[in-house]
């Protein structure tokens, strides 16, 4: 019968045609969050999963892909692959990577599966479940390969614990559990579109290829992978979000609102990103402040808002203070990240004159001026930069308060909220303008930095913070000065590596 | 599990040096343990120890809210005052 059957009829008979509405039970109770966020729907069976994929084919495509992916991680893992990148401070950036981001994959899968049991519309349930999959691919592809690298490398050794208690990972626990307390309209603008459409283009093509360029052969097809899975996840945000704003006019401020929230959200996530492309890679494709002018400033704002002018949206919020950090963002954060080094699990570094070189030149009104006496310090002593107590972070990003306000890079950005009885602190006015429209949310978060002051691991601090966290301090602080970067060296000669050839 | 905020006499107060944001190092606020009962001089000499200030250079705190910023007095109770648990200070060399 199957066979007869034409790919729209195939597509509609093994995906939409297998919804049903209960008649047992109330609908409302079924689905008791589907009027609770002012969302109206009128027809939104209409609306179509842009890609029409069904559950066989799903499973064919990925099959394929995991195939490729793991071809090239095992001969990446044989032959050594990590000795020959051009300079293994690269790995602390992977790390970071695999602290941040792969959590946030296992996340999103929990999220995606969130939004389609509590949206009853046959096609976007039939795409969050691909999407829930897909992120759980993601999430386990690398991990393999972590599983594989904490044998070489520092850091990874009890991965499960460093991403469950790491402060470092907070940033990113606090946006999923953020969206999977929210409504399930709003957890899909979040995920959907102000994540997957908005960055990860920004972050996958560039860090991709910053992992081409300094060698990283297993990281470029994890990207691919990843990436190919992100082309359809973008096409789902930018459909359902065109339905919501579709179906109804009243929906427009309430998507509004989310955008507004939600970019900057997301901005703020991404921040170690910005790290990852301009400091951690020795060799840099692109910088970021010109990914973020081509994926977000041409791509977003100057492509998609455009179209979305119809509908009465405009930019979010704080737009134009994302466009003036670009210029300060990568530096602002690596300097955070310098001042808590002897606490993460990942390390920071000591710049090199070719480091120095091209950031100032990719960032001559800034690099020199502001950040480089900073990175300079670190020439005589490493810790020289160390924050001398545990940081205050932002009640709602969670990052530590020590943004520059880039209309005057010489201050700080924090901002400062009365709420019940107390002084909240924020990082910025996008993070600000979160917190006071939902004061009663934020102002509930369990707040690392003071249950690490208040001795809930310890009174010694910082070391008793490290068992809870799953390393030692010597997995901590600065890489040229690590046992990590004697082993590499050791592992390169073993290989013949630190001989230099020339011609004649 | 352990906290120091159980007891009601106890609080955490945020102090930042204001050198230190002003220069390129840019180090933020950072924890402190601190009782309602200490009065702002033992508040402020808190502050120099967790910073880890030159103790022959004077210093004054200063009390940061949303809508003002307060010179904290030496002489009197934090209490008194009105610091509360969680509240940013800035140690300003004098």
């Amino acid at each position: 019968m199957a066979a007869r059957m034409g790919l729209k009829q195939k597509y509609h008979a093994m995906t939409r045609d297998l919804m049903w509405d209960s008649q047992e039970f109330d609908m409302k109770r079924v689905y008791p969050l589907i009027e609770k966020e002012g969302i109206i729907l009128k027809d939104p069976s209409r609306w179509e999963d842009p890609f029409r994929m069904a559950y066989n084919q799903y499973v064919k495509v990925q099959a394929e892909k995991d195939l490729l992916y793991h071809a090239v991680r095992n001969a990446f893992e044989a032959n050594e692959g990590h000795a020959k990148v051009v300079d293994a401070r690269w790995y602390e950036g992977v790390k970071a990577f695999a602290i941040a981001v792969q959590p946030a994959e296992y996340q999103a899968h929990r999220l995606m599966a969130y939004i389609g049991r509590n949206i009853p519309i046959e096609a976007i349930r039939f795409a969050t479940i691909n999407q829930c999959l897909d992120e759980l691919r993601h999430a386990q592809i690398e991990i393999k390969h972590y599983a594989h690298m904490s044998k070489k490398i520092d850091g990874l050794h009890a991965y499960a614990q460093t991403n469950e208690n790491l402060w470092f990972n907070t940033v990113t626990k606090s946006f999923f559990e953020d969206a999977l307390s929210a409504g399930p309209f709003e957890a899909l603008v979040a995920i959907a579109f102000s994540f997957e459409y908005v960055f990860t283009n920004i972050l996958f093509l560039p860090f991709a290829t910053s992992a081409a360029a300094v060698g990283d052969d297993n990281f470029v097809a994890v990207g691919k992978s990843v990436q190919s899975d992100e082309s359809r996840h973008m096409a789902l945000g930018m459909s359902a979000l065109k339905m919501l704003l579709e179906e109804d006019d009243r929906n427009v401020p309430i998507i509004q609102r989310w955008l507004d929230k939600w970019y900057w959200r997301a901005y703020r996530i991404f921040s170690v990103v910005a790290t990852l492309i301009d400091y951690y890679p020795r060799i840099r494709p692109i910088s970021w402040k010109r990914a973020f002018k081509t994926y977000v400033e041409d791509q977003v704002f100057e492509g998609l808002f455009k179209d979305f002018r119809k509908y009465g949206i405009r930019l979010p919020l704080h737009a134009e203070d994302s466009i003036k950090e670009k210029e300060h963002y990568s530096h602002a954060v690596m300097r955070i990240l310098n001042h808590a080094k002897h606490v993460n699990a990942f390390r920071g570094f000591r710049l090199h004159p070719d480091d120095y070189e091209w950031l100032s030149s990719e960032y001559p009104d800034t690099f020199e001026r502001y950040y480089a006496p900073f990175f300079r310090r670190m020439d005589d002593h490493v810790l020289a930069v160390a924050t001398p107590g545990i940081p205050a972070i932002c009640t709602v990003c969670q990052i530590p308060l020590e943004f520059p306000d880039p209309d005057n890079p010489t201050r700080f950005w924090t901002q400062y909220s009365e709420y019940n009885n107390k002084t909240y602190m924020t990082c910025s006015p996008g993070c600000k303008h979160i917190f006071e429209q939902e004061p009663h949310k934020y102002a509930q978060i369990w707040w690392p930095a003071e249950a690490y002051v208040s001795g809930e691991f310890g009174e010694n601090l910082p070391d008793d913070l490290f068992k809870y966290f799953g390393f030692a301090p010597e997995e901590a602080n600065e890489y040229y000065s690590s046992r990590d970067y004697e082993r590499w060296l050791q592992y390169r000669k073993q290989l013949g590596l630190d001989q230099i050839f020339t011609g004649r | 599990m352990p906290n120091y905020l159980k007891d009601s006499n106890h609080l955490l107060i945020w102090p930042v040096f204001k050198e230190v944001t002003e220069n390129d190092l840019f180090i933020c606020n950072i924890g402190v343990r601190a009782r309602y009962d200490m009065t702002g001089e033992e508040l402020l000499q808190a502050c120099v120890d967790a910073w880890q200030l030159d103790k022959d250079k004077k210093y004054r705190l200063r009390l940061i809210r949303p809508d003002q910023q307060v010179d904290i007095p030496p002489d009197t109770v934090i209490k008194e005052i009105g610091i509360r648990n969680g509240d940013p200070l800035e140690i300003i060399s004098c």
